[in-house]
């Protein structure tokens, strides 16, 4: 396990090792760190869109979709604080980690 | 047989379709992008899907060296890989390129389903079928994508003038299709007729012999040191074995033998070569408009 803290308005996405996770705030303005890679064939998730029919992730290659409530099983444990966030992440604590900044272009448009 | 001839294709997936990536066209353009991403295997060489045509050839010992089996594709197999490249190649042709391939990805999914199950039948579970079943399921999504993303859009953006050339993709692809599966059919069936024209070749040889079939013969004296090749021909074509024994090879793993005094007639359009056993051989060819009508 890796514990890390970030400011979430500076970063967004997190590489740890091969893993990737991206920032997500969902309509009820919770927020969440989710795995970027689609379980069917490895989509970038963080390049997708948000289906307000739907109220769901839909993957950018095959449209794959995420409910709200899928999501939030899969995030990964995170506290929000005002101005950082603390998440842990299922790597091994040595695992190298890099924080970044990129447009999620899966986020609701309307948070 | 069934497998060299989608070697021809399949070897080299996808390689059409790419000469559509190229440059700076819009989002349809990155649409059809997500396709190709999945024929190539998401960068994974093991996941492209070549390389898993390359599994199933292996598993049924056939070479998977890239037009190892040329000499055995059928031209209406040859037809259909060309055309992609044909409509590929020259952007003038786009439409028609998208038509075609969100056609042949909405049709795949299906054949795949029944090609493995065949497969299964015919080698049981030795045989390596994920080639097939990997398409049974991501061509159901590549028929949507490229209807909902690559085809619908380009109307949208560029007008119903579109639509014609896209239609005419569509039939152009079906067409080529329904040719090929025609002329399989007929060499497979080529395949299981030897009997019967190496009895109808008897018959029309002794008119030809006593006189009553006056019918001129293009001579050959080859060697066995000569190259290997095959050919089709537009006319029924009756070999007469004069000297030495020759393979009448009508597939990678079909030949018939044919000694000095055998004959065997070769029905029009059907691809046939000749290996020479013996030293040499010296043989008749015979050409007939229709051999049946040289029976009575």
């Amino acid at each position: 396990m890796l514990v890390v803290t970030f400011d979430p308005e500076q970063f967004n996405f997190i590489t740890a090792g091969e893993s990737s996770y991206f920032l997500l705030r969902l309509p009820d303005g919770s927020l969440l760190l989710h795995n970027d890679t689609c379980d069917h064939r490895g989509g970038p998730l963080h390049l997708g869109h948000w289906d307000d029919l739907t109220q769901c992730l839909v993957c950018p290659w095959h449209a794959t979709k995420y409910s709200e409530k899928v999501l939030r099983n899969r995030g990964t444990p995170l506290i929000e604080r005002p101005g950082r966030v603390t998440v842990v992440l299922d790597v091994p604590s040595s695992t190298q980690v890099q924080f970044v900044k990129k447009t999620i272009l899966a986020q609701p448009a309307s948070c | 047989m069934r497998l060299t001839q989608l070697a021809c294709d399949f070897l080299s997936e996808a390689s059409a379709s790419s000469r559509n990536i190229l440059g700076k066209y819009g989002d349809i353009q990155s649409q059809f992008f997500k396709i190709v991403i999945d024929d190539y295997g998401y960068g994974v060489h093991s996941a492209k899907h070549s390389t898993l045509y390359e599994n199933t050839l292996a598993t049924c010992d056939l070479i998977s060296e890239v037009h190892a089996y040329w000499k055995f594709y059928l031209s209406s197999s040859l037809a259909i890989s060309n055309y992609y490249h044909y409509v590929s190649r020259d952007h003038s042709k786009y439409f028609r390129a998208i038509g075609a391939i969100a056609v042949a990805e909405s049709m795949f999914s299906h054949t795949c389903r029944k090609i493995s199950q065949m497969l299964h039948t015919v080698f049981g579970k030795s045989i390596d079928t994920y080639y097939f079943d990997e398409h049974v399921h991501i061509d159901a999504h590549h028929g949507r994508m490229a209807f909902e993303h690559v085809v619908a859009p380009a109307i949208e953006r560029y007008g119903n003038g579109v639509i014609p050339d896209i239609v005419r993709g569509m039939e152009e692809l079906q067409l080529l299709t329904a040719i090929a599966d025609e002329d399989f059919i007929a060499q497979v069936s080529f395949f299981d007729a030897v009997a019967d024209l190496k009895t109808a070749a008897q018959r029309i040889h002794a008119r030809i012999v006593e006189g009553s079939l006056p019918q001129p013969a293009i001579t050959h004296l080859a060697t066995r040191s000569q190259p290997f090749i095959t050919r089709v021909s537009n006319q029924d074509q009756l070999y007469a074995v004069q000297s030495g024994t020759l393979d009448l090879v009508l597939g990678p793993d079909q030949t018939v033998r044919l000694d000095r005094g055998d004959v065997m007639i070769v029905p029009r359009q059907r691809l046939h070569g000749t290996a020479i056993v013996s030293e040499e051989s010296w043989y008749y060819v015979y050409d007939f408009e229709d051999y049946r009508s040289c029976l009575s």
